[in-house]
């Protein structure tokens, strides 16, 4: 990439942390004192685009535009500080919502419905300074950090070091029902925040304790667990795991939509694509052991089906033979052998579509009948550059 | 003599202006005394249509039969934000239908001030408008009988205007154009002979005083809500309201602070609004205009800042003070105002008009006076490939800005192995990825033999005066022709459409 096509990139693979965002405005090959200047630039980039002469590009620059101004407001929002004037704004407006420590979860609640986490934190931080001998305000802290992770909102590692300080602080003190919602979110929060800073080693030590003081591991902690067995290369573990996070789900009817949605984002991201460009018959058989189990994971979720739907036609496609030979020496030899030759020029000069594939535009027309099909480049977009023959620059037409 | 006369075709309001042989500009006013007319149109049932202010009254009264800010769709199906067509009793009205009503009620205007008939008009569009908007624009000027002898760039027909009125300065100016539904930004160069050339344009075409109104209505909405009133319950009461907002706008163009009385719940309630206040539900739209005017001095004219020479402001919503402050803080000199800013577009273009019908006397000072020349508002490009995988870009051959007729040439190389055919797809866009470009056609030859990769192939693209467009692709090494590729920019409509359109509203007569 040039030292501008930051500009252009208009997406940010989840989870959106911190690295990545600051490379989504250019940082690098820019440094932190270019932030603002490379936002506004950005900005302005796109702004242009949305005032293009074409009505899909239009709308693709209004998404990234919205893109563009919430990922900064994260980045520029940073950890807030318990100084004296932060405190006061904190206070009032606790006393505004008439915040009791027996309500404190019901107000968060609501804030959070509301998708207000700008006040949800200050009810927590205050809530610490009027009660902190309680493990009440720490757990509730972690959960809005945790809430607003989830959501987009809250990226700066600091913020999210704190909830996860604040969540191990509620778990150690007694808590009254602490196999109650407040125990389990507080669990949920901890784990969740230690996938969030990448510590999947943790996680799974975490889960361990968690299903100890809970009785049982709840699904979406499940698929923490499983996430964080996929981030350890444990992928056969942690598409198992992820399996039984789906069943342990069932009979919760939104809750099942959403790990069913969540668990094959993250086969197809951590396992799936890892297996592409296939480049042997065992990478194949991997390959679609994992899609197959992708696609269980996605069923009855249109957004996650779709997600999966290129990789199932490619998993049952790439062992298909396609013809890899000259096309005019086969019709030459075919005409001398009046077609006799036909049948078994075909076979030795076909290969398996993958095989087609890797090997690139240099097999002719065969790799035109595989490498343009949209679906197989649907497939292969996030790992072009792992193909040699690839992006060679070149224009032509 | 027929006058040939200037029309701003504006989102939200519309004007009507005429040169007379001596340089004379004068504004048309209608037969009740008002120069600019609403560009709205009320489709009563049973009755003819109703043009203008009276429109304009109704749209609140009667949403479903009152059409707006339809300019904001020329060019495409349908204008309406949900993307629905506009329909009553059952005839869905095109953007081009509907402006055709608001130029035939201009055209009237001007008939009744000549006594005699008028069938020749310059017409105005935003810098940023593309060639099918153009088009459209010239479509709805034929449906409304008018012969459109030229379409002119607002930012361009406003500094005409200008200079003409008061003396222009030699140098780089920027002309900000906000009027009431759409934003323009053009870096122009000015000579010293007047001559006038684009450098650059930047706009939005969904920013206007219309979106500041309803910023102000909001915050109306959200003060009555206080008061346990539902603004939207009653239409009266949010026919008033609305007109309240747009009243304290342009009161907190001269003072700080103003207050309006709304009819609220049955009760009377005193809106109060700041000029302060004003600015902070501005902020958005303040950053999106400092974003656009940015950019299209820095990237798309290369220049900075301080080499702007001069600004003009020109359009409606320009009188607003923090709009003033913005420019003055980006360029670093104090903007200019054109004589009468909401006029000053249709002036332009009559006296463009009047330049055009080269029946200007030649002692008028407008005699002397250097014709705009026409430049490509968008770039036109071709699509090639741009890796081994066959990702395609739009490569642009004629970039935005060039002065029209152009020509230039460019020799690619052949995508594959044994390729026999080339395929010219031709774009208009500057942009390089092809989803911010439009695709305007495309056309397949054969090379006659399989070439290896990287055979040249030569790419020749003419963009000629009258709108034509040639793109030709030869064999880079014989010279042989492959195939070509002809665009000629035309409306939306066909000729069937708009013979059937013209036969519709030949019926109606435009109140």
């Amino acid at each position: 990439m040039g030292d501008t096509a930051w500009l252009t990139r208009s997406e940010i693979t989840p989870p959106r942390t911190e690295a990545k965002i600051l490379e989504f405005f250019g940082i690098p090959p820019g440094t932190l004192h270019d932030l603002d200047e490379h936002i506004d630039r950005k900005r302005r980039s796109w702004h242009a685009k949305r005032n293009g002469v074409s009505r899909g590009g239009r709308e693709r620059a209004r998404a990234v535009l919205e893109l563009i101004d919430q990922m900064s407001k994260n980045l520029k929002r940073g950890i807030p500080v318990d100084d004296e004037v932060a405190g006061a704004a904190h206070a009032a407006v606790a006393d505004e919502l008439a915040v009791t420590l027996e309500n404190l979860w019901s107000v968060i609640d609501d804030l959070l419905a509301n998708d207000d986490y700008d006040r949800a934190l200050q009810v927590a931080m205050e809530a610490r300074r009027r009660w902190p001998d309680s493990p009440r305000p720490s757990a509730a802290y972690a959960w809005v950090v945790w809430v607003g992770w989830q959501a987009d909102y809250y990226l700066r590692q600091s913020a999210l070091e704190e909830g996860l300080r604040q969540a191990e602080q509620a778990l150690r003190q007694p808590m009254t029902d602490p196999r109650g919602p407040e125990g389990t979110a507080t669990w949920e929060s901890r784990l969740g925040l230690l996938l969030a800073l990448e510590r999947p080693q943790e996680v799974l030590r975490a889960a361990e304790e968690a299903e100890t003081a809970l009785g049982s591991l709840p699904a979406h902690m499940r698929a923490h667990r499983a996430e964080s067995l996929l981030m350890l290369g444990r992928a056969e573990d942690g598409m198992v795991e992820a399996v039984r996070a789906v069943i342990a789900a069932r009979g919760e009817r939104a809750l099942l939509a959403a790990l069913r949605a969540r668990c094959a984002a993250m086969l197809v991201r951590r396992v799936v694509q890892e297996l592409l460009p296939i480049t042997s018959p065992e990478g194949l058989a991997r390959y679609v052991e994992a899609v197959s189990v992708a696609a269980w994971c996605a069923r009855g979720v249109p957004d996650a089906e779709d997600l999966v739907r290129v990789h199932r036609l490619w998993a049952a496609q790439a062992n298909q033979r396609v013809f890899a030979g000259s096309w005019e020496l086969r019709s030459f030899f075919a005409i001398c052998t009046a077609f006799i030759s036909l049948l078994l020029h075909n076979r030795a000069r076909s290969r398996p579509a993958w095989h087609v594939y890797v090997q690139g535009p240099d097999v002719g027309q065969g790799w035109e009948l595989v490498g343009r099909t949209s679906f197989v480049r649907a497939a292969h977009r996030a790992v072009e550059n792992r193909l040699q023959w690839s992006g060679d620059g070149q224009g032509r037409r | 003599m027929t006058p040939i006369i200037g029309i701003d075709l504006g989102t939200t309001n519309s004007v009507v202006a005429y040169t007379d042989v001596d340089g004379l500009t004068t504004t048309i006013a209608g037969t009740d005394g008002r120069r600019i007319v609403p560009s709205a149109v009320h489709l009563p049932a049973g009755a003819d249509p109703v043009v203008g202010e009276r429109a304009r009254q109704y749209a609140l009264m009667e949403s479903d039969r009152v059409a707006q800010f339809f300019k904001r769709g020329m060019g495409e199906k349908v204008f309406l934000p949900d993307g629905s067509p506009f329909e009553v009793d059952g005839k869905a009205w095109s953007p081009e239908e509907l402006s055709s009503l608001v130029l035939r009620k201009l055209k009237q205007m001007a008939e009744q001030h000549f006594g005699q008939p008028v069938a020749k008009a310059v017409i105005t569009v935003p810098a940023y408008f593309g060639e099918p908007e153009r088009a459209a624009t010239r479509d709805a000027g034929e449906l409304a009988g008018l012969e459109v002898v030229r379409i002119v760039n607002e930012p361009t027909a406003a500094a005409v205007a200008h200079g003409v009125d008061q003396e222009a300065v030699a140098g780089k100016a920027l002309v900000f154009d906000l009027g009431g539904g759409t934003f323009d930004v053009t870096i122009m160069s000015v000579g010293a002979d007047h001559s006038m050339e684009v450098v650059a344009t930047g706009g939005d075409r969904q920013l206007g005083g219309v979106d500041f109104d309803r910023l102000i209505l909001g915050r109306i909405r959200e003060a009555a809500a206080t008061q346990g009133v539902d603004l939207e319950a009653d239409p009266w009461t949010l026919s008033e309201a609305m007109a309240a907002a747009e009243d304290l706008k342009h009161e907190l163009s001269d003072t700080q602070s103003a207050t309006r009385r709304i009819t609220a719940g049955g009760r009377p309630m005193l809106f109060t609004l700041t000029r302060e206040e004003l600015d902070r539900l501005l902020a958005d739209k303040l950053q999106e205009v400092e974003d656009t005017v940015r950019y299209t001095i820095n990237e798309r004219a290369g220049l900075k800042p301080q080499d702007i020479d001069a600004v003009l402001m020109v359009g409606g919503s320009s009188r607003i003070p923090a709009f003033q402050r913005l420019l003055a803080r980006i360029s670093g000199r104090e903007p200019k105002f054109s004589r009468n800013l909401d006029e000053d577009v249709a002036r332009g273009a009559a006296i463009l008009a009047a330049k055009l019908g080269g029946e200007l006397d030649a002692r008028s000072q407008l005699a002397s006076l250097p014709t705009p020349v026409d430049a490509a508002s968008h770039g036109l490009g071709v699509s090639i490939e741009v890796d081994r995988a066959g990702n395609l870009a739009n490569e642009v051959l004629i970039p935005e800005g060039t002065t029209i007729p152009a020509s230039v040439s460019r020799v690619f190389g052949a995508a594959s192995e044994g390729q026999t055919h080339v395929e010219v797809v031709l774009n208009e866009g500057q942009e390089h990825d092809l989803e911010f470009v439009r695709e305007l056609g495309r056309a397949t030859g054969a090379l006659g033999q399989p070439v290896p990769m990287g055979y040249p192939i030569r790419v020749a693209m003419e963009y000629t005066a009258d709108q034509l467009i040639v793109v030709k692709a030869y064999d880079g090494q014989s010279g042989r022709f492959i195939c070509e590729l002809e665009h000629r920019y035309e409306g939306r409509l066909s000729e069937r459409e708009k013979h059937a359109a013209r036969a519709y509203l030949a019926n109606l007569e435009v109140g």
